[in-house]
Parts: structure tokens; sequence; C-alpha cells
């Protein structure tokens, strides 16, 4: 990741590079579960954009609604009210257009490490110029997994199955990656290079990425914006821009700064 | 083997590892000695027609090897067995994954498998007789009965514990009817227990097949009554025994398919 590269990104903030409309458009979505006890408001009001080839994280402390915002993006959930705009168009379902990753890998533990990377490609067929092997081959070399494109997901670390998590999403060349907390449950160590290699990966594949996570640091590493959410019912407390060249240094002023600020919002509560 | 901190893993058999083979296997040859041995220790304070002695079952198993008769009387109950187990299991695991996968299958279909079931597979004989008659396919239909229900309910559980999230990136991923995602997530994913569900009702099927050829169908369960009638008790054993190996090679060869096809797991 070159500082080139990031401040073509920062500038892509104020002016889309495709289309009139945002890749994501969040629009004044609230949501009421049912329950014994009555009505359980999760989200309320949540308004946001997410642009073209931005990397925006949303976090909040747990039981913010960070989730629900994250599978009604997806699809896997209907707001009770507003909607979500991909491209201008509503979200009605899950599809191969936002390819998401979740916190437990949810590979397909019956497939080898290439087989759940074409399972999307059997499914829509690979990308133009591509071949559905050559395909499979490409994404697992971004992860850097080549050599396990036999191996059966048990057989793979907590951060090896993440890995091939994030090539099975990007095989079908989804415009949008949506990540709930992808890297919740793996060591220290194998976060942090997971870190590098998911912006390496977001550089080359120039992918939009909303990410959610109750981890800030992770987020202010990783992110242009942060959404910032409130305790239930979630609601947009404040969205915080990252303007810093990347990589980062996690231990500047101005990061730390920026993570004081972010953290300012849960100390209260 | 002293101080490797690696466990031994599959390949080949080491040190500790074989050694515990070995005791695992001196226990079982040790249990089936002693059982004969008790055997033969009550059969000799017992009348030879209630209870014949080791000696003689052997004999009549070696003269009806020798005569091809065991495998005549295999054949005749697998040409039952085989079809019963099949079509039970065929149906028990379609109504099983419908039932598991839609909610309206689990209440309409669920709800009368619920009334039906309690029902002994045996009360259903005399559906057997006047449907089919005192043939294979009547014996097949009462096999097919209790393999239907224990595959129906393996296919049912394995179907309902599906990971959801499974399901979810199935879609995310393109896979959008249900029959596809049936297909391609829930079958595999449910594979376990209808492995599960198939061997157990493999095994069940040889005991019920017994029942069933009561009803006069040739077979082992048939020659075993008409034994019994003439109070030829070591022929009643033999027999015993045959079913017991044909239940443990079914159960092998079951288990060894599953173990190549679920290697993943």
């Amino acid at each position: 990741m070159n500082s080139k590269n990031s401040l073509t990104r920062s500038d892509s903030e104020d002016e889309p590079r495709t289309g009139d409309y945002p890749q994501i458009r969040v629009d004044d979505i609230s949501k009421t579960y049912r329950s014994e006890s009555g009505p359980v408001a999760a989200l309320s009001d949540v308004d946001f954009d997410v642009n073209h080839g931005e990397f925006v994280s949303i976090v909040g402390p747990s039981g913010s609604g960070k989730s629900t915002i994250f599978r009604i993006i997806a699809g896997l959930e209907m707001p009770t009210d507003g909607a979500v705009l991909v491209d201008g168009k509503p979200v009605e379902e899950p599809g191969p257009d936002r390819g998401m990753v979740f916190q437990d890998d949810a590979l397909f533990p019956w497939r080898t490490v290439a087989g759940n990377v074409s399972y999307g490609l059997e499914e829509v067929g690979p990308p133009d110029g591509f071949k559905t092997d050559e395909r499979v081959h490409y994404c697992l070399e971004l992860v850097g997994l080549t050599d396990k494109a036999q191996a059966y997901p048990k057989e793979l670390s907590g951060g090896q199955r993440q890995r091939v998590g994030i090539a099975r999403a990007l095989a079908v060349d989804p415009p949008i990656l949506l990540m709930d907390e992808p890297f919740g449950s793996v060591d220290a160590r194998t976060k942090a290079s997971l870190h590098r290699e998911l912006l390496d990966i977001w550089a080359e594949t120039k992918k939009t990425i909303c990410f959610v996570t109750h981890d800030i640091e992770e987020a202010v590493y990783l992110s242009d914006r942060i959404v910032v959410f409130s305790n239930a019912p979630g609601t947009v407390l404040d969205v915080v821009s990252v303007q810093l060249d990347r990589p980062r240094d996690r231990t500047g002023s101005t990061f730390t700064d920026i993570k004081a600020n972010v953290l300012s919002y849960f100390e209260d509560e | 083997m002293a101080g490797s901190s690696e466990p031994e893993t599959a390949g080949y058999p080491t040190g500790r590892l074989r050694s515990e083979r070995g005791r695992s296997l001196g226990i079982q040859v040790g249990a089936l000695v002693v059982f004969v041995l008790v055997w033969w220790a009550g059969a000799l304070v017992t009348p030879q027609n209630l209870l014949p002695q080791p000696p003689v079952v052997l004999e009549v198993l070696l003269e009806d090897v020798a005569s091809g008769r065991v495998f005549e009387l295999i054949w005749q109950s697998l040409r039952h067995y085989l079809p019963g187990l099949l079509i039970g299991s065929a149906f028990g695991m379609a109504v099983g994954i419908l039932v598991g996968w839609s909610r309206t299958a689990d209440l309409s279909v669920g709800t009368v498998a619920g009334i039906l079931r309690p029902i002994p597979p045996l009360a259903w004989i005399p559906f057997a007789i006047i449907w089919f008659g005192l043939n294979d396919s009547g014996a097949a239909f009462i096999i097919a009965i209790v393999a239907f229900w224990i595959n129906y309910y393996n296919a049912e559980g394995g179907v309902k514990n599906v990971d959801a999230q499974l399901l979810e990136v199935g879609q995310s991923l393109g896979t959008k009817s249900d029959l596809g995602l049936i297909r391609r997530v829930v079958l595999p994913s449910a594979m376990p227990e209808l492995f599960t569900g198939f061997r157990t009702a493999a095994g069940q099927a040889w005991m019920v097949m017994v029942a069933a050829e009561l009803l006069g169908v040739p077979g082992i369960g048939k020659h075993l009554w008409d034994a019994a009638n003439f109070l030829q008790m070591q022929v009643v054993i033999a027999y015993m025994l045959v079913i017991g190996v044909l239940f443990l090679l079914s159960d092998r060869l079951i288990k060894l398919v599953e173990a190549r096809m679920l290697s993943w797991r």
C-alpha cells in the first residue's frame, strides 16, 4: 500500500468515481425485533454512505446492532424502516455483488480449499477473462495459500481459514466486501499480518470494504472512515475520518489521538 | 517414542500405538473365548435339546457351508433384505430431508409422522400379507418400514442441524433456489447423519428380517423358525451366529464407505 494510492482513496470520499450513487447508501434504517416482552429496537435511524473503493469500518460495543446492519446490507435481513441501496438499487436478498466474510470462517468443511473458492464460480461463472481454475489460483495467490489448495478446512489454522474465506468471497469479483468481525477470533500476531494482507488485497483489487468490528485499533489501522455506533438501539454517533498514510504506525501520535477520540464515545457507558 | 511431543498420526502404527492396538485385540479375543467357555460350561449341565454345546453348533455350520446351504439361505434373505432396506431408506431420507427443510412439511407431514411412528413395524404384518402376500415383497415391506423411520429421523435431524451461516454463504455466492441450496449445501452438510441413519437401518433390518420371515417367506429366519419347531437348537444357534456375522459385515462395509466419502471430517 503506497501513499499515492491512499491519497487517491481519500480524495474519492467527496467525489464518487463511478455513477452518481455511492457504492452503499444506508438510508435511514430502523430495525425492531418482536420479542415476548414487546418490541426491541436494534437500530434507529441509521444513515451513512460508503463510497466506491472506500474502506469503512463500523465500530460499536457488543449489542450495538453493528452485526444487524451487516446482515441488512448483506440482504440476510430486511429493515423495519428505510432501505439499503447498492449503486442506487435497493437490496432485497443476498447476492454475489456483495461478498461476505464471517467471524467464524463459515467454510464448507466438505470442500477443499480450492473447492471452497470455486463454489461461487460454479454458480455465476468466472469473471471476464478468467477460467475457473485460473481464478481459483489467482484468489489463492492473493491470500498466499496456493500450497493448501487441496487441503480440507479442518487441516488449516484459524488465520488460514479466514484467508480462505476472503479468497472465496473475492472469487466472483464482487465490487463490495462485507466483513463481520473477521479477525475476532485469531491471535494478535496473526491478526496483525492479516491486517497487512487485507490492505494489500484491497489495494490490488480496489474493492469497497465494509468492515464490522469492536476492536477500535483495528478500525483505525484499516479504515478510511469509521462509523461509530451507540449502544442499543444502534444509532450513528459520529463518522470519523482517518486521514493517515498507509502503512500506519499504531504508536504514532495522530493514530493514538484518533483511537482515543473514538474510544471516548464508549467510556461513559 | 520417548521424548517425542508429536502425537502419532495415521499411517504407521508404531510404539505405543501398536501396543495399544494389540491390547485392544487381546481383550476382544479374550472376551469371545470367555463367552464360548461360559456357553460350553452351561451346556454341559443342561440337556442337549435346550442348549447345545459349541462343537455341535460348529458341526452344523461346517456342514451347511460345505453343502452351500448357508449361502443359499443368505441369498434367499437378501432378496427381501436388500430391496426393503434400499427402498425404505430412500423414501425415509427423501421425506426426512423435506420435513427438515420446509416448515410447512414439518407441520403437515411431520405431524402425521408423529402419529404413525409409535406403531411397531410388526403391526404392519397384516397389511404386508393382504397387500403383498407371503412372499419377498411382503417381507421387504416390513423391512422397508423399519428402514424408513430410522432414515427419516436421521435425515430430518441432519437437515435441521445444518449451520445457518453456510446457507447464507451459499446464497451470497449465487445459489438462489431451494433445490440448489439442498443439493449444494444441505446434502453434503447432512451426509454424516444420513450415513448414520442408513447404517443403523441396515443393522435393524437384519433383526426385523427374522421376524418378517416368520410369515413363511424363505430365508435365514424361516430356516431358524423351522429348526426351532423340531427342537434342533444347534441349527437355531448356528443361524443366530450367521445373522450376527452378516450384521457385522454390513456394518463394517458401510463404515468403510463412510470413512472414504467423509474424509473431510
